[in-house]
């Protein structure tokens, strides 16, 4: 299982465990963003470090010394402008990616100024929540808009990744796809999600399992959970888009006036930048 | 390349709606004997027509019902018998994937099968065990079956049979199927209910075309999203061939093409000549393969062809890609003979001039 990612908090006691994986950590300690970087380099690769920020961005205290680290910011709001301007300068020395939350309304504008600022961002959604209309218009921004703009997740992951006849699971931008990315406790249990994790809902409670989960029927059973929509001719089954949300919003209860239309649109931005990708310049940034 | 329909058991662990077979007879399953007879046949077959290759289809019934000794009995039946032609015997299998094992793969695999045909419906109580036909257990048990295939890297392609309870549905059941395998490979066949019609699904051919009818554009436009669905991809792809690639029910030239071997080894044209107990070509005891191919009746299909371009098909615009169709479409019980048009006739014009023609803007000339 060498090409499955592993993300855990920073803790060198199980990080030791790991020899050669790719490893995103969680913290909420930015004070720490340079010694996970030379602690996790040593024998592993540092994915990413994701940092839950529980306030506004502008409040973060970014500094450039973090230069070279892949970085995930996940922020409740954008804040101040003002303050934010001051630190804009070092966003663009980072590899770093800001994510706001879907629930706050003005985040889809927010996200739209850092976007033009040329700071890769996105939205996340913390309870699936969701003002669809903002979001298809920040779609759109992000898909077609003309003006230079860094990119916007999970539009941009979508889009890039889109092919004909593969199905696309946009939870890898949140390192939550359980076919790249298994979920670590710090007593080294193993879980298929970070809800899973938060619910201690393991597959394995021994580390050493780790390398052959691929033949685990548990773990095989959930990456075919999407066959669970196909036993009845009902909602995301019959969705035009299905195969780039895989039902993750299925407690919809009106699809068609919600997500479906939404999905739709960004099914259209995919396709069309597939057809002409070769006209399209990219960057390098990490790639969740 | 000639084609068997070879049928070893008529048993099916399924009841679905619109098969009649099982009902309709005590079902059979080919003695290991006769089994062997065959191969011995198909042998006897490619040594003397050692430039051609066979095609075996394993079909049924349900034949993972004849049970992986009974696959293992004939593969050491074909390496026995089948030692110096067996390279010119390629085999397929149509399934319905509910008993599929690892022990079916690793044997399918030496017979040289990498992709399996099945079918499947979206709709709840058509496909399925028993009498109330259960397809939450038939699902579940394909899903196995799918899962099994995709650890093998086995390919697999199915039909939906489009009845009177799809009818409402049309792009549902299209985005359904489409998603199901994003990679394409079915075909949306109209239900043909060989008899009475006793769970009420049968469907007349207008609504077959408007069905699909419904579904075309939204497949046209976006034919790279839904690759491989049929019947359209087969119809534009004889446009553009002008008729190359018809398969059997349009080519008209079916006649020394196709065989059907029964559980008795009772020989006919086709699964559906033997659906409709027309057609004997005598027993495969009694006769050589090539005897059965060169059966002078078979002859009938070919005039058949010849008769209907100077008379039911005397100046059609769309002669180029259905020839009259399928013979057996064209049997009734109530008239002699197969010297007529397909019953599915109007359809496929229906088809063309009310949906394909305007909407691809492609128009047939005489």
């Amino acid at each position: 299982m060498n090409d499955i990612r592993l993300v855990c908090n920073f803790n060198i006691d199980l990080i030791n465990n790991f020899q050669g994986k790719a490893i995103v950590i969680k913290t909420n300690n930015i004070d720490e963003i340079q010694h996970i970087n030379h602690v996790v380099n040593k024998e592993n690769k540092l994915h990413c470090i994701v940092v839950n920020h529980n306030g506004a961005l502008s409040t973060l205290p970014v500094t450039d010394n973090w230069e070279g680290i892949p970085i995930h910011i996940f922020a409740t709001r954008f804040g101040n402008f003002m303050q934010f301007i001051e630190q804009k300068h070092i966003y663009h020395k980072l590899s770093i990616r800001v994510f706001l939350s879907a629930e706050i309304e003005t985040n889809y504008r927010d996200l739209q100024i850092l976007s033009s600022f040329g700071i890769d961002c996105g939205l996340y959604f913390p309870n699936k929540s969701i003002n669809w209309e903002k979001l298809n218009d920040l779609m759109y921004y992000s898909a077609y808009g003309k003006v230079q703009h860094a990119s916007i997740e999970p539009f941009d992951f979508v889009i890039k990744k889109f092919e004909y006849n593969t199905p696309i699971d946009f939870s890898n931008v949140y390192f939550e796809n359980p076919h790249q990315y298994l979920h670590i406790s710090d007593e080294g249990k193993v879980a298929l999600s970070g809800l899973d994790l938060h619910n201690c809902k393991f597959i394995t409670e021994n580390i050493n399992d780790l390398e052959n989960i691929h033949q685990s029927s548990e773990y095989k059973n959930v990456l075919n959970n999407w066959q669970n929509f196909f036993t009845k001719l009902e909602d995301c089954s019959c969705c035009p888009s299905w195969r780039i949300c895989l039902g993750k919003f299925n407690h919809i209860s009106d699809k068609t006036n919600t997500c479906q239309p939404f999905f739709n649109d960004l099914m259209d931005a995919a396709e069309l930048f597939h057809e002409n990708k070769s006209k399209f310049k990219t960057r390098e940034l990490c790639q969740p | 390349m000639p084609t068997i329909i070879f049928k070893p058991t008529e048993s099916c662990n399924s009841n679905c709606a619109y098969c009649d077979v099982v009902a309709r007879k005590a079902p059979k399953t080919m003695s290991l004997e006769l089994l062997e007879t065959t191969f011995i046949k198909i042998n006897e077959y490619l040594l003397e027509n050692n430039k051609e290759k066979l095609t075996l289809i394993w079909h049924g019934g349900e034949p993972l019902l004849l049970g992986i000794d009974y696959f293992k009995t004939a593969l050491r039946f074909i390496n026995e018998h089948c030692k110096e032609t067996k390279h010119l015997l390629e085999h397929a299998i149509q399934s319905n994937l509910t008993l599929m094992k690892q022990e079916f793969i690793d044997i399918f695999r030496e017979m040289g099968i990498t992709h399996i045909g099945t079918s499947f419906e979206p709709i709840a109580n058509i496909r399925g065990p028993g009498k109330e036909i259960n397809s939450k257990v038939y699902n579940k048990k394909f899903f196995e079956g799918i899962n099994i295939l995709k650890d093998n890297d086995f390919g697999w392609g199915f039909i939906y049979v489009v009845t009177k309870k799809a009818l409402s549905r049309p792009l549902d059941i299209f985005y359904f199927l489409s998603n199901l395998k994003l990679s394409g490979g079915f075909m949306m066949n109209p239900v043909l209910i060989y008899g009475k019609d006793e769970n009420d699904i049968s469907i007349t051919p207008k609504e077959y075309v408007d069905f699909i009818g419904e579904i075309f554009p939204v497949w046209l436009k976006n034919k790279k999203r839904y690759p491989d669905v049929d019947p359209f991809k087969t119809i534009m792809k004889n446009i553009e061939e002008e008729g190359e690639s018809l398969g059997c029910v349009d080519s008209g030239n079916c006649a020394y093409g196709h065989l059907y071997i029964g559980p008795s080894g009772e020989t006919s044209q086709c699964g559906r000549s033997e659906d409709w107990g027309i057609i004997n070509y005598g027993n495969i005891n009694d006769r050589s393969l090539k005897e059965i191919f060169e059966d002078p009746r078979r002859e009938e299909l070919l005039i058949r062809t010849n008769y209907l371009l100077e008379n039911d098909c005397a100046g059609c615009r769309f002669w180029k890609i259905c020839h009259g169709g399928c013979p057996l479409d064209a049997y009734s019980p109530e008239k002699e003979g197969l010297m007529r048009k397909t019953a599915w006739c109007d359809v496929r014009k229906l088809f063309m001039e009310k949906y394909f023609e305007p909407i691809t803007g492609i128009k047939f000339n005489k």
